[in-house]
């Protein structure tokens, strides 16, 4: 459940008690709630710019990019009779992934690379949902190769893309036209620029044809 | 036909989709199963499966639908994906840190690899050479095949045979055996960098980077070098004689081979070096604390260089 509470959104704390980065907790009619952040996590940006996602609360996730987790940890709020499979390759951030894992039940730490989603086909699952925030010029093919390959047919896809990443001195515009026109297997549901949150940034929600 | 799957489950063979024909059970303790699942024993089980003539083809199962032929729920298998996930997440990164000693085992022993390369060509070059002078073929790799071949037109070149010539070839072989070794390690070099320092491999390339790493003796400490020194790193002789007997300090160490620099005009190599240096500097802190890929780097590097290109002299 995601709660509006006036310019903010918040999400139920699935452990009551426990900020994971350093979020503020309310507490309203005898439920604590985490205030989901614009600025850090493109999901909620994507949400407070008007995106409309009904999700389900026994949803199947695969995030690629899930970094520190973040994001996933209010996706985690929000799915709670379902699990997300979160992948990243970088040691560090990964690292404090895990450690939130440890706290969340719906939570599964997948140390690997993207672009070869054979290295964790062997524990993710069919998914009813992917993320993808991995901020990479080849972003395009990544998440073809892994909605081909995990997500269901009429699953949904939320991708945050980053001008920037994929090319620093082209116009936006011009390389979220591009990315679009490279996506294979996905209709295009809702789209939205993210600022001011974020600066040159699209997310996109496709469903899986 | 079987596809093989590899879960936190256990094992896997399975015909049409649907009939679990092979099963390797992993321990129950997540732990040992992460142990199995991070080493070989699904490669071993694969072998052996082959050599009792099992015929697999490629292709994906879905651990979920393996879990309901066991008579698993959803739950029961996400629990147990969640507790032997985390125990191989905690075993990786164990490896994943601390890696950047293995750069420099590895680009040192490509160094190693070049010379020992360099002294076989020159052995073997002089002894084909006396059979068939007239060969001019530059580059190693393609002699060597020739050598191989052995197709040889009218020479003045010494008459050797059969058995003569037998043996030179194993040495051909043997020769490109070590270009391919080479490359193999080459293209581990690059994996390798991008995990340890994604951010210096953006800047430099993997290769330089390597290299600043070996130079500086580790990750660590080329992200607490100076962008001074970092900028001399490689060109420790030169230095030394500066030191020594006072001729010009050298201006670029082995940052001189970046592309950007090493093509730019004389006049502005010095001062590009630097610019680079002092990003490195920075890169590398970012790669030794998050590990994270910040295309920051490169866009204010490659700004700061245009504008080094641009200004007067
Ligand atoms: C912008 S951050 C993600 C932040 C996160 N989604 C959040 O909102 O909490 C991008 C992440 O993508 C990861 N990444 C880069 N290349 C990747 C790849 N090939 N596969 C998976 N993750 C990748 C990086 O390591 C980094 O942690």
């Amino acid at each position: 459940m995601i709660l509006r509470m006036g310019r903010n959104i918040a999400t139920e704390n699935l452990v009551p008690g426990r900020a994971v980065y350093g979020e503020r907790l309310v507490r309203k009619k005898g439920r604590e709630y985490r205030v989901w952040d614009p600025k850090r996590s493109k999901v909620a940006a994507a949400l407070m710019k008007g995106m409309k996602l009904d999700f389900g609360e026994d949803w199947l996730v695969l995030y690629l990019g899930v970094a520190s987790g973040t994001t996933a940890s209010h996706l985690s709020d929000i799915i709670r009779r379902g699990a997300i499979f979160g992948v990243d390759p970088a040691p560090r951030v990964f690292r404090e992934f895990v450690l939130l894992s440890g706290e969340r039940k719906n939570l599964v730490p997948v140390y690997g690379d993207a672009n070869h989603p054979e290295g964790y086909a062997g524990i993710v699952p069919r998914v009813d949902f992917i993320v993808q925030d991995v901020a990479q010029p080849n972003q395009a093919q990544i998440l073809n190769k892994n909605v081909s390959a995990f997500l269901k047919k009429g699953g949904l896809a939320f991708v945050a893309v980053k001008a920037r990443s994929i090319d620093v001195t082209a116009n936006p515009r011009k390389v979220f036209e591009q990315f679009k026109k490279e996506l294979e297997g996905v209709e295009i549901v809702q789209e939205k620029r993210l600022e001011p949150f974020e600066k040159d940034h699209l997310a996109l929600l496709l469903r899986k044809k | 036909m079987v596809r093989l799957a590899k879960t936190p489950l256990g094992f896997f063979a399975v015909a049409m989709g649907n009939q679990l024909v092979e099963i390797r059970e992993l321990p129950e303790d997540p732990r040992k199963a992460a142990e199995e699942l991070a080493g070989n024993a699904f490669e071993k089980w694969a072998s052996s499966l082959r050599e009792r003539g099992y015929d697999i083809e490629e292709g994906w199962v879905d651990p979920l639908r393996i879990a309901g032929l066991l008579g698993m729920k959803r739950d029961d298998y996400i629990r147990r994906a969640r507790e032997v996930a985390i125990e191989l997440a905690r075993l990786k990164l164990k490896e994943a840190i601390g890696k950047d000693y293995l750069v420099i085992q590895v680009i040192s022993a490509l160094d190693d690899l070049n010379k020992s390369i360099n002294i076989m060509m020159n052995r073997i070059r002089e002894w084909y050479g006396l059979h068939y002078p007239e060969l001019k073929e530059e580059e190693h790799e393609k002699y060597l095949k020739l050598i191989i071949k052995g197709e040889r037109k009218e020479s003045m070149g010494l008459e050797l045979s059969e058995k003569d010539l037998g043996a030179l070839k194993e040495i051909a072989r043997m020769g490109l055996e070590m270009y391919k070794e080479r490359e193999r390690l080459e293209s581990y070099l690059k994996e390798l960098m991008n995990e340890v320092a994604p951010n210096v491999s953006e800047l430099a390339g993997e290769n330089l980077g390597a290299r600043l790493i070996e130079r500086a003796g580790g990750l660590k400490q080329l992200a607490f070098m100076p962008g001074s020194t970092i900028q001399v790193l490689g060109a420790e002789r030169a230095l030394f004689k500066h030191l020594q007997k006072g001729s010009p300090p050298p201006k670029h160490g082995v940052i001189f081979q970046h592309p950007m620099v090493n093509k730019a005009p004389a006049a502005k190599r010095g001062k590009l070096a630097r610019a680079l240096a002092a990003k490195l500097a920075m890169a590398a802190r970012v790669d030794l604390y998050s590990g994270k890929l910040k295309p920051e780097f490169v866009e204010d590097w490659k700004k700061r260089a245009k504008e080094i290109m641009e200004a007067k002299a």
